[in-house]
């Protein structure tokens, strides 16, 4: 059975705006999924679709085989959203906060305040249960818009946005925690403009361009379909120019720094050879540009040439 | 369902400075006008004495009391439901409630009972001004229980048409004029009713303070009941419809 399933489904807005012209989407139970696409692509009307705060206009949504048209309590049930804004009363005290959100959910109050204590606890909140919502640092609010979406052990989890604006050591504890949810069979549906997460933590992806898909795959799939990768290498000694390298791409963009792009067959092996004949010393090394974040960029052009 | 949705909403209300602040000017003119009654009552009271039924405390305090209450609800309530739902939709926490498994019907009513829960404690605290004159003279209940009838129906819809308007705009200062507006209009439409014809009678049926007028004097009347219920019921429903079309636009 899918956690979701979209069959054709499209929003226009009042004035004539099409923000999705007639999608198809499934992601299995148990994934993580990543849903990409650049500003004003369609991404947030469609979970705005599928939690309930969009109408849409035809098509179909299934969350756990259950139509969001014809069952939309208990396709509500099923699902838990982290919105990309803070959406919280400033002056209520954060463990309320989420046995609030339980009671909308049916929880009676006590087994609220479990379940608010174990999450709060895992994010590292639980000291400040008592302190209005406003008082928490920026980190702490994304934290809590998590537990908060977590409280009524949602089967479907809707991240929007979740790290941004977060700094790279809570993104990366962040991380780790939606993994364990993930692990423990929560399917993830993960909007960001960070590549770099979704590659990290996602299996399998769909791309939204202009209210259409345009690339619906798994992670694995995608990055194998990546022909060049470029690397920028920081040499120990600086070069004033670069002896004769044919049949490499080689760029020295600063003196000590070094641009190599290569193709999947060709490896980086050659350009080693050429760096040891020549006796150039490599200190460090990394890639210019997140592998994702290439495909993601030449998938929007092409798509862009082709409309 | 909907208690959940109300008490959050109660309790939501008491964490607010403003509500607070309302809540106090309210007891604070209210007590002002108490003692004020008391002090009149106590320069006629030797007169009254001599009369032979004579008007008692409740003619004299409690109903004057309420009678400025309502008048003083009107102008505040619009203060406070100008956040119910417009403060909401402008913090993104409404999206919490269209989220959840609950219906837009749960969802409106349970936002306006927790909103009558804190009206209650309010009026709550007004009735003990009167009965505070049990300890030294007594009290015309039947008469002071439809004079609070009339005040809380009244209250009940300045709180619907408050809901509603809320319902309207994302701006809680543009829903608190807005709610003015209308409950004025409501307020001063008999005033259209003097020339007697049969659009008269209609604009003096529709005015709000004509059906509250005979509660004070202890009168409750069908009729009266039926218009504050009609007019709470379609005020609800207005936010509702409004709200589940709000969705439809977005």
């Amino acid at each position: 059975m899918h956690a979701l399933s979209l069959k054709n489904l499209k929003k226009t807005y009042p004035g004539g705006v099409e923000a999705l012209k007639g999608i198809s989407l499934d992601v299995a139970e148990g994934d993580f999924f990543a849903l990409l696409g650049p500003n004003g692509a369609g991404k947030s009307t469609a979970i705005g679709i599928i939690s309930s705060l969009v109408n849409k206009t035809s098509g179909d949504v299934k969350v756990f085989g259950r139509s969001l048209e014809r069952e939309p309590e208990a396709v509500k049930r099923c699902l838990g959203l982290v919105p990309q804004e803070f959406n919280f009363n400033p002056f209520e005290p954060i463990g309320e906060i989420l046995v609030n959100q339980a009671g909308y959910h049916g929880i009676p109050r006590k087994l609220a305040w479990e379940r608010a204590e174990q999450y709060l606890n895992q994010l590292e909140l639980w000291d400040k249960r008592r302190q209005p919502a406003r008082k928490l640092s920026g980190g702490m609010k994304r934290r809590l818009m998590i537990a908060r979406a977590l409280v009524h052990r949602p089967r479907l989890l809707i991240l929007d946005e979740p790290t941004a604006g977060v700094d790279i050591e809570i993104r990366r504890s962040m991380w780790e925690f939606i993994r364990g949810i993930n692990r423990e069979g929560v399917t993830i549906i993960l909007t960001t403009h960070y590549l770099e997460e979704a590659e990290n933590l996602c299996r399998n992806l769909a791309i939204i361009n202009q209210g259409e898909i345009i690339e619906h795959s798994s992670m694995r799939e995608l990055l194998t379909r990546l022909r060049s990768e470029s690397f920028v290498l920081n040499l120990k000694r600086p070069l004033e120019g670069l002896p004769p390298h044919e049949g490499l791409w080689l760029k020295l963009s600063e003196p000590g720094l070094l641009e190599v792009c290569v193709n999947q067959e060709q490896g980086l092996n050659p350009v080693f050879d050429y760096l040891n004949r020549n006796g150039i010393e490599v200190a460090s090394m990394r890639n210019k540009q997140n592998r994702l974040e290439q495909l993601f960029i030449g998938l929007l052009q092409r798509d862009r040439e082709a409309s | 369902m909907i208690g959940v949705i109300a008490s959050r909403e109660w309790k939501s209300l008491f964490l607010s400075p403003l509500a607070w602040s309302v809540l106090g000017v309210i007891q604070l003119i209210l007590a002002w006008i108490f003692l004020a009654q008391i002090d009149t009552f106590l320069q006629v009271q030797s007169r009254l004495a001599g009369m032979e039924g004579a008007p008692g405390l409740t003619d004299l305090i409690a109903t004057p009391l309420f009678g400025a209450a309502v008048t003083f609800l009107m102008l505040l309530t619009p203060l406070l439901t100008m956040r119910l739902i417009s403060d909401e939709l402008r913090n993104g926490t409404f999206s919490l409630l269209l989220t959840a498994p609950v219906s837009m019907t749960q969802i409106v009513l349970g936002k306006y009972l927790g909103f009558m829960g804190f009206i209650a404690v309010s009026l709550g605290l007004t009735l003990l001004m009167p009965l505070s004159l049990l300890i030294g003279g007594s009290l015309d209940f039947g008469k002071l229980a439809a004079a609070l009838l009339g005040l809380f129906l009244a209250t009940a819809s300045f709180a619907a048409v408050g809901l509603f308007i809320s319902s309207l705009t994302a701006q809680p200062a543009i829903a608190a004029i807005g709610t003015y507006g209308v409950l004025l209009f409501f307020w001063i439409i008999n005033l259209a009713a003097e020339t007697g014809e049969q659009s008269g009678r209609l604009f003096n049926w529709l005015s709000l303070q004509s059906h509250y007028e005979f509660m004070m004097r202890g009168l409750i009347r069908t009729s009266d009941l039926i218009y504050y219920l009609l007019l709470i019921a379609a005020f609800l429903l207005l936010t509702i419809r409004r709200l589940d079309n709000r969705r439809r636009e977005d």
